[in-house]
């Protein structure tokens, strides 16, 4: 289902989600897709959360460790930052207002 | 060019890493990274940091190549002219090297900084511009410091 939505709505809530599932769990490029699968996002390109997850590096959101992973090999596990704490309050924000907003001018639509 | 190598490799080889655990788990290589590669490599292209140290030594090895190919060049034109006491302009070459060098810097700053955008044809101008303005100076510009050589 998440396939056919526009490439640049999904990034910017892409990043809020992966931001959440990060504080929840410290993942890797893999295991976090499987996450993201696991809550709905199955229809994705895994492909576009790697730019995604080297933007978020750079601003500081997020901070990877290498650490031996279940399946053998080491891997680069992501967690969240103080300042990347703050950007996910922020997306909370901004995401419960908007959808509010929809849900208002929509649910408007349909009552009529 | 001009980016860090080695977190390039780096990231690389974390997306491979996932693509054969996707695969592991029977999922296709397509079907885990998507069908369109290569908006989602110039996008890690973009993100990625530029390496300053290796633009540095690429633009000296630039500037000490001009200089010894025109003056190996102007040398070599000397010799056809034997009995005539030549005057290379050492000082012309060595500013026009340095010029070029720097040239070179700006040049690879600047393809690190606007890979994948539309406006290539602005990016030709200037490159084309700084040749344009290498080629004047090293036509125009003269300076006291000259070689004489005699035969």
């Amino acid at each position: 289902m998440t396939g056919k939505i526009d490439s640049q709505l999904l990034k910017g809530v892409l990043t809020g989600c992966i931001l959440q599932l990060l504080t929840q769990e410290e993942l890797y490029g893999y295991t976090l897709s499987e996450r993201l699968a696991d809550n709905g996002f199955s229809d994705i390109s895994n492909g576009t959360i790697y730019p995604l997850l080297l933007s978020m590096e750079k601003k500081g959101w997020i901070t990877g460790q290498m650490r031996e992973s279940e399946s053998g090999p080491k891997r680069k596990y992501y967690s969240v930052t103080p300042d990347g704490q703050a950007a996910l309050r922020h997306f909370k924000n901004q995401w419960q207002l908007l959808r509010q907003n929809v849900n208002q001018v929509m649910g408007g639509v349909e009552d009529e | 060019m001009g980016k860090n190598e080695r977190q390039t490799e780096e990231m690389l080889l974390g997306i491979l890493q996932d693509i054969l655990e996707a695969q592991e788990n029977g999922v296709s290589a397509q079907d885990y990274f998507g069908k369109a590669p290569q908006p989602i490599a110039d996008e890690l292209l973009k993100q990625l940091p530029n390496d300053a140290k290796q633009m540095v030594k690429i633009s000296l090895l630039a500037v000490l190549t001009y200089f010894a190919v025109v003056f190996s060049g102007s040398y070599f034109v000397s010799l056809f002219q034997p009995g005539t006491p030549q005057l290379i302009d050492v000082g012309r070459y060595m500013i026009a090297s340095l010029v070029a060098g720097i040239s070179t810097f700006f040049i690879l700053w600047l393809l690190g900084k606007n890979y994948g955008q539309k406006n290539s044809w602005k990016m030709l101008v200037t490159i084309g511009g700084i040749f344009v303005i290498n080629c004047l100076l090293f036509v125009f510009v003269r300076t006291p410091w000259v070689i004489l050589l005699s035969r």
